[in-house]
């Protein structure tokens, strides 16, 4: 197999492909943009072409890495002090595909959806430039080499973020997104500030030099400020107690494909960014010598799964549910990055994967439900279940995997978090995670309930049209089959791990 | 131990699965062709298990391994004596009440869920049965929480809705203890195959082995319906009777009591659970559950309900019999599994038969019945009379062998226990075959016999014959006794 994939093109290929699937994206939506305000048309089909053509590319990226090992990228091969690189490693490799792959099944659902949605057509083309400019940031922020490029990035799809939020136009969506502009900012605001004082301390912004210089770190005042200061941007970025409060309203109130994208990728890229600075900037054994930030995190964390899990409970509109969902299941992937530990890291790592697809598979139904009902309503929605049979098969597929029943994708991440727990003699946190367990199996099942087997009488709703009905599908097929098939990820994560731990 | 690699024990299983598809796909075309499809499947794997059971007596094996999802996690499934036992009762039983099922279900609605979902739920009862290591066992252990639920809130009035939620959040709740002993498991021993008399031999913390012993109890014994984590059962009466008589007193509450049996012999080992007297205090539990069950019994006036309780008490019989750890209580115990089940689903099927007939819950309202439906409350006193533990009946059998088991263990005190709790048994039960023989019925029409369809009653006749032979021929090869004891001996190496 090795010499086949020799022969055939990877060892071969060029290295420049990993600026294309970072711009790719970017330059697809200026095209879009063109095509859209000026010929009114093709604007979807180049926003489809595109992400495939990513997609490809980033596939090819993940074996190239997995059989060639990391790839280092420096455009214009300019090697001095203040390049901007771009590394692939193990890690990287698995999330570029997550976040191509994504966002080409929600591509394809949205053609169908946003017209419906929003109503005024020039905000409709402008829906899938924005989609694109937040595809390619954030490919280009996991890719990213240096912190500086990560801020870039960062700042880059958390704007297009803020403006496809509003994008509905209604004023709900309009204060959601305010609000959600604001405490991006100041997000990136601390973000701007860790990068001086790290700057500050050593000179450089490049990860591996960075690295370097932390090989044995004492915990000096001025790189811990920068340290804390990024952890902070981050958190507030993946909505990790107490900097949640954002999240609610900007998803639900988004269109439901924007919701899927935002709640299942864009939120995970503050967990990256966790990752990245911890484990591979600082180094988890370097901060737990110094000061105890994986027992804040874990901390933090236990109290995002159970304000999430709480919050969910009580909501009335079904995309709240979702996002306070994702505010728990955050909480599960922090909780992994905190204990530090072989199984911990390998959960998190999985659970940032297999939760993207799980719950962009339920927003994006969720998305199926209103677009019938015209209404977000969980009461008015009910019995919905009985007459989109198909749609609700999805989400329910999609739901059973998020409580972690096996052998579905959500059940193997909390296997691995639970055995992280356990590992790291922090048994109490394998039992939140277990209590969040039964918390969220709680109020999805309150869902299920409400919207299938409410006896009173539904009105008759169409079934979702198959442009709709096919992405989620998949992605509700594939948080089984990822369940099954976990070997295939880990071939990947158990070495990215490796490395770290 | 011979260990042959056989595709039978995944066949059982898969068999299930694969007609549960052509249920749902082809149910809604025919009414005739759904119950083809449940009669084919519940055959065809009656007949595997069959096949398996003559080496099975012999000591022999079969294992086949499905495939390895990580490391550490692989689907697995393993026969042995115990695996057979539980896999030969729950399938003959599963033939007989899908006939049942047909004939009580005929006007029905949404019949093609309900036999969907029934055909999962054997296939999940069979993939805990023939489960090789805690994984698989936990992984059909859920698919059986999900699949029955559809089953428990079929009427879905907002009544059955409440008991689902309660239902699955005892469940949910219940597997969160059960995957947290697991990992514990993994995390102490580095494995959690069930292939060993023991896989804790290592540990040394004999606090930290009580603590994930009683774990794996809470985890298992809210399907296996200890007192006090019993509380769904009752309630989920409200299922059509088709699902309490299989699900509710032989499918659902015998896994849990199959798991806990797995986690005392398996997991922990014979050794080591009597070396630190793990089992005592679950023996004082099951004392508890016995007598209070069977005193709550007393007090119900909805038939189906002191049927419940009655499930309740007779089920701590079989972890009585498995804590107190001598040959012929864990004997007596294993045994137990198919009498109560035989005697149970009669109990049940009877009182399906009295509410198809007559539209009567109530025992109060029962008096007379017996003149008007002769065989079925026949039936029910033999299998009244078997609970209580009347020779030759088989209940008595378990009663000699955990009679004697106590005695074994120098622990006279739970054969006196034993002994009292016929005497509740036939406190609640004598009452009922009085009315339906002895008073006059409560309306003035003229007695006339008039049992439902024969689908219905035949069944009734059949499990109550089972009751009897069982009782009478116990010796036989493939009958209850012999396979317990094989399992037991092997338990006990």
């Amino acid at each position: 197999m090795n010499n086949l994939l020799d022969i055939l093109f990877l060892k071969n290929f060029s290295p420049h492909f990993i600026l294309f699937i970072v711009f790719i994206p970017f330059i697809a939506a200026m095209i879009c943009l063109v095509a859209g305000f000026f010929l009114k048309k093709f604007y979807k089909e180049i926003g489809i072409i595109s992400l495939f053509i990513t997609f490809i590319l980033s596939l090819i990226l993940a074996l190239k890495i997995l059989y060639f090992g990391e790839i280092i990228y420096i455009p214009g091969d300019w090697h001095g002090l203040w390049r901007i690189e771009f590394v692939a490693d193990y890690m990287n490799a698995l999330i570029t595909v997550l976040i191509s792959g994504l966002s080409l099944v929600i591509m394809i659902y949205s053609i169908k959806y946003i017209p419906n949605i929003i109503t005024n057509t020039g905000r409709a083309i402008l829906h899938y430039p924005l989609f694109l400019f937040i595809v390619g940031a954030m490919e280009g922020f996991i890719l990213a080499g240096d912190l500086f490029t990560m801020f870039m990035f960062l700042s880059t799809f958390s704007l297009s973020g803020y403006t496809l939020v509003v994008s509905s136009g209604d004023k709900n969506s309009v204060i959601a997104g305010i609000k959600y502009l604001y405490m991006g900012a100041i997000a990136s605001v601390f973000f701007l500030h860790g990068i001086a004082f790290i700057y500050a301390a050593f000179g450089t912004l490049n990860i591996k030099l960075l690295s370097h210089h932390l090989q044995n770190w004492d915990g000096n005042l001025i790189s811990a400020v920068g340290l804390v200061l990024l952890i902070m941007a981050f958190s507030l970025k993946t909505a990790l107690f107490p900097l949640h409060t954002w999240l609610p309203d900007a998803h639900s109130y988004a269109p439901s494909s924007v919701s899927a994208i935002l709640s299942g990728l864009v939120v995970e890229m503050g967990t990256f960014g966790i990752i990245r600075v911890i484990y591979y900037v600082y180094g988890f054994k370097n901060i737990a010598s110094n000061f105890s930030m994986g027992d804040a995190l874990l901390l933090l964390s236990t109290f995002a799964i159970f304000i999430g899990a709480f919050g969910a409970m009580i909501q009335d509109n079904i995309k709240t549910v979702l996002a306070y969902s994702t505010i728990s299941q955050m909480g599960y992937i922090v909780i992994g990055i905190g204990l530090g530990t072989h199984y911990g890291m390998i959960g998190s790592i999985l659970h940032i994967i297999n939760h993207a697809i799980m719950k962009a598979s339920l927003f994006l139904c969720a998305g199926c439900f209103i677009h019938a009902a015209k209404t977000q309503s969980i009461e008015k929605l009910r019995g919905i279940g009985k007459k989109m049979p198909y749609t609700f098969g999805a989400f329910m597929l999609a739901g059973i995997s998020i409580i972690g029943f096996p052998p579905t994708a959500g059940f193997i991440s909390k296997w691995y978090l639970c055995l992280g727990a356990v590992e790291a003699k922090k048994t109490f946190f394998a039992v939140v995670i277990l209590l969040g367990s039964i918390l969220s199996a709680i109020y999805y099942i309150k869902l299920f309930n409400k919207l299938y087997f409410d006896p009173r009488e539904t009105p008759d709703y169409e079934e979702a049209p198959k442009s709709m009905l096919i992405p989620v599908w998949t992605l509700a097929v594939l948080s089984l089959v990822l369940g099954l098939a976990v070997n295939i990820p880990l071939l990947w994560i158990e070495k990215a791990v490796a490395q770290i731990i | 131990m011979p260990e042959i690699n056989s595709l039978r024990p995944f066949m059982v299983v898969f068999v299930s699965f694969f007609f549960s598809i052509l249920i749902f796909l082809t149910g809604n075309l025919s009414g005739d062709l759904r119950n083809l499809w449940s009669i084919i499947a519940a055959s065809i794997k009656f007949i595997i298990i069959v096949s398996m059971i003559p080496a099975i007596l012999e000591g022999t094996i079969f294992k086949f391994v499905l495939f390895e999802l990580a490391p550490g996690i692989t689907l697995m499934f393993r026969t042995d004596a115990l695996s057979a036992f539980f896999g030969l009762m729950s399938s003959m039983l599963w033939l007989i009440t899908t006939v049942y099922t047909i004939g009580y279900m005929k006007e029905e609605k949404e019949l093609t869920r309900f036999f969907g979902f029934f055909a999962l739920c054997i296939c999940s009862t069979m993939g805990i049965a023939f489960a090789g290591n805690m994984f698989t066992l936990f992984l059909f252990y859920e698919m059986l929480t999900i699949c029955t639920y559809p089953l428990l809130i079929h009427d879905q009035t907002p009544l059955a809705l409440k008991v689902g939620r309660k239902y699955l959040i005892y469940t949910l709740t219940g597997s969160a203890f059960l995957l947290f002993a697991i990992i514990m498991t993994y995390n102490l021993s580095g494995t959690i195959d069930l292939n060993k008399n023991g896989i804790l031999d290592k540990v040394n913390n004999p606090f930290l082995l009580f603590i994930l012993f009683y774990t794996y109890i809470i985890g298992f014994g809210i399907k296996g319906v200890i007192m006090p984590l019993h509380g769904w059962l009752p309630d989920s009466m409200v299922a059509p009777t088709p699902v309490t008589a299989l699900l509710h007193s032989v499918a659902v509450v015998k896994v849990g009591i199959f798991g806990i049996i797995r986690v005392i012999f398996n997991i922990f080992g014979y050794n080591l659970v009597k070396s630190l007297g793990l089992t005592i205090m679950l023996s004082y539990f099951a004392v508890f559950t016995i007598i209070a069950a069977s005193v709550m019994a007393m007090y119900q006036n909805n038939l189906k309900r002191r049927l419940a309780y009655s499930t309740i008490s007779q089920l701590s019989y079989i972890i009585l019999g498995a804590s107190l750890l001598t040959f012929s209580s864990v004997t007596g115990g294993i045994m137990h599994i198919a009498h109560q089940a035989v005697m149970k689903i009669t109990l049940f099927f009877c009182a399906g038969s009295i509410f198809k007939k007559t539209g009567k819950r109530y025992i109060s309202d029962m008096d007379g019945i017996g003149w008007q439906q002769p065989v079925t409350i026949g039936a029910f006193s033999i299998a009244a009379l078997g609970i209580i533990g009347l020779p030759p009946m088989v209940g008595f059998i378990t009663k000699w062998y955990l009679g004697m088991g106590a005695i074994e263990a120098d622990k006279p005190f739970f054969a006196g226990v034993i002994l009292l709790s016929s005497l509740l048994n036939a406190i609640y039960f004598l009452p009922i075959i009085y009315k339906a023989f002895f008073k006059k019925p409560l309306t003035d029409e003229p007695v006339k016999i008039s049992e439902p369809h024969w689908t219905i009653v035949i069944p009734c006749v059949i499990t109550a014959f089972y009751s009897i032979a069982l009782g009478v021929f116990p010796n036989l090869p493939g009958f209850p006794l012999s396979l317990a004891k094989t399992a037991v001996l092997n338990f006990f190496k």
